[in-house]
């Protein structure tokens, strides 16, 4: 009984996920068709029409909509993504091509994150209206306020420009990540911070928390068994969440750096408006988010009793 | 924190000041920076000493006053010797009219579709879901980079877009909150009395999410005002010749090494902005969230 009712819980949610995707694919389809005629934008506005035309055959444009729109899905679902309009190659390889460099650039700033922010909100929330807190606080306020771009920018004057001890753009050597991730790194870091420390003052509270207390339970006993699992499963979510938007997060600190991933990738194809690499890069930031929030749901579930009752 | 020992004192403040106690330095500077801030939103453009697109190309690139520069010019001019000033207060003026609007805008969107989902379950909790999975696995970032590139770049497309930022997270948020609440025993008991449907949301629910919903909104101020900045700098959100903090800061960077000026008053500008809108969220929630304040005695 439970099995069952568990399996059609998993399948409701694989099958929504997925419906999320086409939903998006659509959307970003019709979108993309339906801002214009791609060759006319791509080509200067006084190109011959035969050129135009020329263009439109070449790569599919003159077909019915929705003889495109069945198209687009086939070949979305063959990872094939169309030729570059810039310079024709496949969108798939310059994919492939791209995503070493954000992937490694994402993963670097996750673990900092994780490592700064969390044992940081921790000691403001266990230090709560001290001077951890509030210095701890004040500090990740402070470092969320200031946007990636001009952290970056900062970063970059300090490190590269005054003390010359990193290089300020490239991917060549291990030296060159160690700025962009700092942003990227640190930025979230602040966020995790905020969210850790909120959680763990709201768990704080709970009468199960003040009756270990009463009970006589050892502080550290408390924060293992009692704490952490339950604000894990808070933070679960902020997590998931900075997984989920690695390639988001990349655009700007990418271009900043002039890091080569899919961030920089996506901002000079949307400035060239290269249409077959700006949807690619669409779809698969959307299928990331959707993959990572539906782990993210699954993980909720196993980790959190509480949640399996309420929603039965 | 200064312990109040009077017990006539300590009621007052606990009935209705309890966050004086709490209102240190760091919030009186937030506030007085806010309120420079709705000065320079309201009047700035009559004390701006230039026009922002004024060219004065036997200026270019000068120091601010106190770094070498001269009165005429207090903060300095670009690469086309236009006072960097004067294109300040222009672009605070705008990047705070985008945040000012923005922000209720998905706040009040969000949170109510978010109860009605949690309150009535079944398709409509189906369908809310559905839409805030859509919205919420698309980065908003990439959805107004794709707009901007597809649909051309005009103001009024980039107000709709930056306004409607952040509605998913409000609903989501609001739809766990409620769920969670609508389990907990006070407001199982108010439903017993008969309680429902949207008065229950405003007298039991809502007062019980309203601190979470202060430290989100002052994050979505941030966070607004960032995204337009974000794009600016990009070179994709406002162009030139509008002033924008994210324009300024782009534009700057390239002058980084020679007039380091043209980047950082603009940068500072939203550092602190964003800074005193959080600060004064937490002061607020402090306030306002019951569970904090019983936490904080």
């Amino acid at each position: 009984m439970m099995r069952s009712k568990l399996f059609s819980y998993i399948l409701r949610k694989v099958f929504r996920a997925v419906f999320t995707l086409l939903l998006l694919s659509t959307l970003v389809f019709f979108a993309l068709r339906l801002s214009g005629n791609p060759a006319r934008i791509l080509l200067s506005p006084d190109a011959p029409p035969e050129m135009v035309a020329a263009y439109a055959e070449r790569y599919g444009l003159n077909a019915p909509l929705a003889e495109q729109y069945v198209l687009y899905l086939r070949n979305l679902l063959s990872a094939d993504f169309g030729s570059s309009y810039i310079n024709s190659k496949p969108v798939a390889a310059i994919i492939i091509d791209r995503l070493p460099a954000t992937l490694e650039l994402g993963l670097s700033g996750i673990v900092l994150a994780i490592f700064i922010g969390i044992p940081l909100g921790l000691m403001a929330a266990l230090d709560r209206s001290g001077p951890i807190d509030k210095y701890a606080m004040t500090l990740a306020t402070l470092v969320y306020s200031v946007p990636s771009f001009f952290f970056g920018v900062l970063l970059m004057l300090l490190f590269s420009v005054a003390l010359r001890w990193l290089p300020s753009s490239g991917s060549d050597t291990w030296r060159n990540l160690i700025l962009p991730a700092m942003t990227l790194g640190i930025g979230n870091a602040a966020l995790l911070a905020r969210f850790t420390r909120s959680a763990v003052a709201e768990i704080m509270q709970q009468p199960y928390i003040l009756a270990a207390r009463a009970r006589g339970t050892p502080r550290s006993r408390i924060i293992v068994h009692y704490l952490l699992p339950n604000a894990g499963i808070a933070l679960l979510t902020v997590i998931g969440l900075m997984i989920g938007t690695t390639i988001v997060g990349a655009i700007v600190t990418e271009t900043v750096f002039a890091w080569p991933g899919l961030g920089s990738l996506f901002v000079s194809s949307v400035s060239s408006r290269d249409i077959p690499v700006v949807q690619a890069i669409v779809i698969l930031s959307a299928a990331t988010m959707v993959t990572t929030n539906l782990t993210v749901d699954f993980l909720y579930r196993v980790a959190d009793p509480r949640i399996r009752t309420a929603q039965r | 924190m200064a312990r109040i020992d009077n017990p006539i004192l300590s009621l007052r403040v606990r009935a209705f000041g309890r966050s004086v106690a709490r209102w240190d330095t760091a919030i009186t500077l937030s506030t007085l920076w806010l309120a420079v801030c709705v000065f320079i939103l309201l009047f700035g453009v009559e004390f701006a000493p230039y026009r922002p697109t004024s060219i004065d190309l036997t200026h270019r690139l000068a120091p601010p006053a106190f770094a070498g520069g001269t009165w005429s010019h207090f903060l300095g001019t670009d690469d086309l010797g236009r006072d960097v000033l004067s294109r300040l207060i222009y672009a605070t003026r705008i990047s705070l009219l985008v945040a000012v609007i923005g922000v209720p805008l998905g706040a009040v969107i969000g949170a109510l579709i978010g109860f009605l989902a949690a309150y009535m379950r079944g398709l409509v909790d189906e369908t809310v879901t559905m839409l805030v999975d859509a919205q919420a696995a698309l980065p908003y970032m990439i959805v107004a980079l794709s707009v901007i590139a597809f649909l051309g770049n005009n103001v009024v497309l980039l107000m709709i877009i930056i306004g409607s930022y952040g509605w998913e997270r409000y609903a989501r948020l609001s739809r766990s909150l409620s769920m969670s609440l609508l389990e907990r025993g006070f407001v199982v008991a108010a439903q017993t009395y008969g309680v429902s449907g949207v008065p229950l949301f405003v007298r039991h629910i809502l007062p019980n999410a309203l601190g979470i919903f202060f430290v989100n909104m002052t994050i979505t101020f941030a966070e607004i005002m960032l995204l337009e900045s974000s794009l600016s700098f990009l070179g994709l959100g406002f162009q030139p010749p509008v002033a924008s903090l994210g324009n300024m800061i782009g534009l700057g960077r390239e002058y980084m090494l020679s007039a380091w000026w043209v980047a950082v008053f603009p940068g500072t500008v939203i550092c602190l902005t964003a800074l005193s809108a959080s600060l004064i969220g937490d002061g607020l929630r402090d306030r306002f969230d019951p569970s904090a304040r019983e936490a904080a005695r």
